[in-house]
């Protein structure tokens, strides 16, 4: 048998066809290997190759053997919360609109229906990107980082266009979505300028700071939306740091990152509490927002504070009401709050804790994911699902917070929530699933243009 | 000198796993090694071992990474602190049914005396 037949049948034997390159680059690595051992013996070229190839045994036997761990593989355990988590999702909306949130509207119950059918359409969409994401190949976001980057910054400019232009809500969304989605964009940049040391540090930064740039000019203010990336961010860069992948002074660029990130803000309110009658840096609903983060005035924000009233009332097992003349929009912003005082706190803590539950699950299988790129991607996902979390769940309790929230994922209203979580959710499993399959030196072997590399 | 199959692949993944709990390898530097600290007993074929590297990389018990060597790009593997717990069990495990096969050996040999 020749080197090539030999190689072939084995392939042939691996069902999972975008494995295969690696497993045939190490088995033709290994012939080479003993070939040159049986040449050094004095054996001639060929002879010493075919003696090689007899040596490995049965392709067929090894290459079913090789199958069997490089198939694709699921994530039950998270895929059975997400639909679990979903379903609670779209009964706490139907339940709200059942109970008529819409109640100052005429025609009340065709609306009602319209948005129960929303309801349930969005959940079903949901899982769809779920499936599609998931069995889509997420090396794909290794390939061109940079310039899937640059694209979003693009459309961050029409979001804040189309927010300039009068479209208030749609813009903003728009944006924020935009956002979402740039943090495992941002997590595949770092991985493209791996080992590319304080030159591919800086390069990551300059993106991100490119695209503060961006939103500043094309934006007046999206305060939070910028904070929550930023967090993400610095939380990417600092797994990154930590592994090694910009070289060693780990604690050089740790502090490089981190004592602007916590030195700029400090600053910046400290100007706003202290100083802002002589500078006046800030508009006053501003300064009188910072003061309430640290408790300096009374006028807290009043849904914050009808939140908190909501919150005194929850008892164990719920009151079967829901707060609907009290707070906006319960479906997206007060599903929480909605939750504790309708299906009271023992359910409502459960369905949290199984929410928890799959941050670290996902956060862990991210942290032991053994592909890199999959792994920051992974970190990526899992880093800013906790942010909107946690943005959201304070909010809902009566916290005060700077950031505002937006939509829970997993349990709140709207088609957007419902795609960029599917997006997330999706890549998660994704990543997973190709945990025995795809590797890091496919992803860089298939790369169709190179940007220029810099000699550091 | 050839050995019984069902015997050796049963603590193959021992002895791959004692072989690179002293240092990172690549597969075929793993079948030289391993034939040379056996004289010879263990002639495992590459068949047997990718298949069984690949899988001890899924459980856990080993990492890989590219590395050159002698101007070679190749796959090393390296054991995990998990790998090395595992090893230690099937340590203890082998020391046991080796004790009592030899036990078991030992007292034929002295019914037969």
């Amino acid at each position: 048998m020749e080197l090539h037949e030999y190689l072939d049948t084995l392939s042939e034997q691996i069902r999972c066809k975008k494995a295969r390159p690696v497993i045939i680059e190490e088995m033709e690595k290994h012939i080479e290997d003993q070939a040159q051992a049986y040449r050094k013996e004095g054996m001639g070229e060929e002879k010493a190759m075919a003696k090689a190839v007899l040596e490995m045994g049965d392709p067929v036997e090894a290459g079913i053997a090789l199958d069997r761990v490089h198939r694709p593989k699921m994530q039950w355990t998270l895929v059975a919360l997400v639909v679990l988590l979903s379903m609670i999702g779209m009964i706490m909306q139907i339940v709200i609109f059942k109970t008529g949130c819409l109640s100052n509207e005429e025609n009340i119950t065709t609306i009602r229906d319209e948005f129960i059918y929303k309801s349930i359409w969005n959940t079903v969409i949901s899982f769809g990107v779920i499936a599609a994401v998931c069995i889509m190949d997420y090396t794909f976001l290794g390939k061109h980082p940079v310039a899937l980057w640059w694209l979003f910054c693009f459309l961050q400019v029409l979001g804040g266009l189309s927010y300039m232009g009068g479209s208030y809500i749609r813009g903003y969304q728009f944006s924020y979505y935009g956002f979402t989605l740039m943090v495992p964009v941002f997590a595949a940049v770092v991985f493209r300028y791996k080992n590319k040391g304080m030159i591919g540090f800086l390069k990551c930064i300059g993106l991100y700071l490119a695209l503060v740039l961006i939103k500043m000019f094309t934006q007046i203010a999206f305060v939070s939306g910028i904070l929550e990336l930023t967090i993400c961010v610095l939380i990417i860069l600092t797994v990154a740091i930590m592994r090694g992948w910009f070289g060693e002074k780990k604690v050089a660029k740790l502090a490089f990152i981190w004592v602007p990130a916590i030195g700029f803000p400090t600053i910046l309110v400290s100007i706003a509490l202290f100083f802002n009658d002589k500078i006046r840096v800030f508009a006053s609903y501003q300064v009188a927002r910072i003061q309430a983060i640290f408790h300096l005035n009374s006028e807290i924000n009043y849904q914050t504070l009808t939140a908190r009233a909501e919150m005194e009332k929850v008892t164990l097992f719920g009151s079967r009401e829901l707060p609907l003349t009290t707070l906006p929009a319960i479906q997206n912003d007060y599903i929480i709050t909605s939750m504790f005082t309708y299906f009271g706190a023992l359910f409502t803590l459960l369905v949290l804790g199984m929410i928890l539950f799959f941050v670290f699950k996902a956060f862990h299988l991210s942290i032991r994911q053994k592909n890199q790129l999959g792994s920051m991607i992974s970190i990526g996902c899992v880093v800013v699902l906790l942010a909107k979390i946690v943005v959201y769940v304070i909010s809902n309790v009566g916290g005060n917070i700077i950031f505002g929230q937006m939509s829970m994922p997993f349990l709140s209203y709207g088609l957007g929530n419902a795609v960029i979580n599917g997006v997330l959710v999706g890549l998660l499993l994704s990543v997973y699933r190709n945990t025995n399959i795809v590797s890091e030196n496919n992803i860089k072997a298939k790369y169709i243009f190179r940007f220029p590399v810099e000699k550091a | 000198m050839a050995v019984d199959k069902s015997l050796i692949s049963g603590s193959t993944t021992m002895l791959l796993l004692k072989l690179l709990s002293e240092k990172d390898m690549y597969g075929y530097e793993m079948i030289e090694t391993l034939q040379k600290k056996s004289n010879n007993v263990f002639a495992l074929k590459a068949g047997t071992l990718y298949p069984l590297l690949h899988s001890l990389e899924e459980r856990g018990y080993l990492t890989a990474y590219e590395d050159i060597a002698m101007g070679k790009t190749r796959k090393y593997y390296s054991i995990t602190n998990q790998g090395k717990k595992f090893l230690n069990a099937k340590k203890e495990e082998w020391k046991e049914y080796s004790g009592a096969v030899f036990n078991v050996l030992g007292g034929a040999v002295y019914g037969i005396a």
